[in-house]
């Protein structure tokens, strides 16, 4: 049986949202992508796709197989029964990233903000195994858990134009890598050569929601032949 | 001989798009997909294809394509213009063309977008199963001058389908909506706002996301939401009391409350909108 309370809305008429209460939890985070395993297999023949993040869960349904209603009422009961183990099959990633003013403009700003000095403030920032919450807003893009306090910091107040593929970044709590150039407010510190998406594979990420994922410092001399693909690490390595 | 339409000129945006994607929203993919799939699959059923063939979404502005091949198009959607070696086509729904015709289409009206499927369909690569483009990752989101896009050679016998004859009209101001998961936020007020008002479509518009103006200083709030998976029809309300309607390439997930959900039938007739035009939203 889940520990929490959830509810089921429509998100449209294709769609349904099911909704934990809304924190960053990895208890959560955990129970959520369990019961997202749990019913693509119970209802297979309902279920088109699921996608989750954080604290919802949204399912897009067969609607000439099944009504809003029913799929609900089958979701609820289907909590009421579930159970799982912590999953097993969770990965750790290593991502080299490359922190200098050169190649994160924000680096030594953020490092004003924060009192610390660059070698600490890397240090930090390098030391988590950050969570995988999961991949959303645009193609590749991880939604990460674990930034060490110290080093949050608001979003810029005007956004860069353009912010380089494998930028690395901090805004509010939260750290990520841009998997494509685009706008962005994000705070740069560092940059990586490992590709987040990769149209021309299936999947075109190796990265699933409930991975780790922890970031290596690699010199500037070192960057141009870092790694492109991101290190599987063993286990006994992760957090 | 390798049949394939050459593009003269490329329209204002023009591209290739089926009935979206299903797969692809846990890696962040867009659904994707034609802006009014309804007209998408009846220019397929017009040249009985199956519905979800790609065909080419016209927008605004039309493009002029060379054929090279003989073959047969239908059109659904916008009325459009349509030119074959200069000659104006008093029944431009079903066109028969030959090698080397040119076929200059015209501006969209009654409607924005007009689509074009072909006997036989389009040779195309889905990405994720949807030939719909995906910004960044696409080499590009639209057809641009001198492009060639590849069909099947049909067969010399036309077909049609006489049962879609009647077009549809694209009057109607009313977009129905069902309430959101964050609908309950808002105040009996504010709900009697939504219901209400007349909001106009921002010149802004995009097949991501249509902002309606103007901005309701009753709807203004401080409400932050935890990220959370956003699809095609989500009406978001952002701090500054805007609502953005969310269209067929939104992004998967976002921060905003989402006070509505527009019914797929008010997506494809968004679709038919463009800048400028005014609607109203109503909640079933």
């Amino acid at each position: 049986m889940g520990k929490f309370k959830i509810t089921v809305q429509p998100l449209g008429e294709a769609f349904l949202l099911v909704s934990w209460p809304a924190k960053i939890s990895l208890e959560i985070s955990e129970e959520l992508l369990a019961f997202e395993e749990f019913i693509k297999k119970e209802f297979e023949e309902f279920i088109l796709a699921t996608n989750p993040a954080y604290a919802t869960l949204a399912i897009r349904f067969k609607q000439e197989k099944i009504t809003f209603k029913s799929l609900k009422h089958l979701l609820l009961e289907a909590y009421q029964i579930f159970g799982f183990n912590k999953m097993e099959t969770k990965k750790y990633w290593e991502i080299p990233v490359c922190y200098d003013p050169s190649l994160g403009p924000d680096l030594l700003e953020a490092c004003e903000q924060t009192s610390l000095e660059m070698e600490d403030f890397i240090q930090l920032h390098t030391a988590p195994f950050y969570r995988i919450y999961f991949i959303g807003f645009l193609p590749g893009f991880l939604y990460l858990g674990g930034l060490d306090p110290k080093l949050a910091m608001p979003r810029k107040a005007t956004p860069r134009p353009k912010v380089p593929k494998g930028a690395v970044g901090i805004a509010g709590q939260q750290t990520g890598i841009y998997p494509q150039a685009s706008p962005g407010g994000w705070q740069l510190i560092g940059q990586t050569k490992v590709g987040l998406f990769n149209p021309s594979q299936n999947p075109p990420t190796p990265f699933q929601a409930g991975d780790y994922l922890k970031f290596t410092s690699v010199s500037k001399a070192d960057f141009s032949n870092s790694a492109t693909l991101p290190i599987l690490k063993n286990r006994e390595d992760g957090a | 001989m390798e049949h394939k339409l050459e593009f003269i000129q490329p329209g204002l945006y023009t591209s290739l798009q089926d009935q979206g994607r299903t797969l692809g929203r846990n890696w962040g993919v867009p659904q994707g997909g034609a802006m009014d799939r309804l007209s998408a699959r009846r220019a397929n059923l017009k040249l009985n294809n199956p519905p979800n063939l790609p065909v080419l979404e016209i927008t605004g502005i039309g493009p002029t394509l060379r054929a090279h091949g003989n073959g047969q198009l239908a059109l659904a959607g916008a009325s459009i213009a349509v030119f074959q070696n200069n000659q104006k086509l008093n029944h431009p729904e079903l066109i028969h063309f030959k090698d080397g015709d040119v076929l200059k289409f015209g501006n969209t009206a009654k409607g924005f977008r007009t689509y074009l499927s072909i006997q036989n369909g389009f040779q195309t690569k889905a990405l994720f199963g949807s030939v719909s483009p995906v910004a960044g990752i696409s080499p590009a989101l639209r057809f641009k001058k001198g492009d060639l896009l590849y069909f099947e050679s049909s067969s010399p016998l036309p077909t049609t389908n006489a049962r879609l004859k009647k077009p549809l009209l694209f009057q109607d101001k009313t977009i129905l909506t069902m309430a959101g998961p964050e609908y309950d936020l808002l105040s009996p007020d504010q709900k009697s706002i939504l219901k209400n008002a007349t909001f106009t479509i921002s010149p802004t518009a995009s097949r991501m996301a249509y902002s309606l103006t103007p901005k309701i200083d009753a709807f203004k709030h401080s409400i932050s939401l935890l990220t959370s998976p956003v699809v095609p029809g989500v009406v978001q309300l952002t701090p500054a009391g805007q609502l953005i309607v969310l269209m067929r390439d939104a992004q998967t997930t976002g921060g905003y409350p989402r006070v509505l959900v527009v019914t797929e039938a008010g997506l494809d007739r968004l679709g038919q909108m463009r800048g400028g035009e005014e609607l109203v939203l109503r909640t079933s």
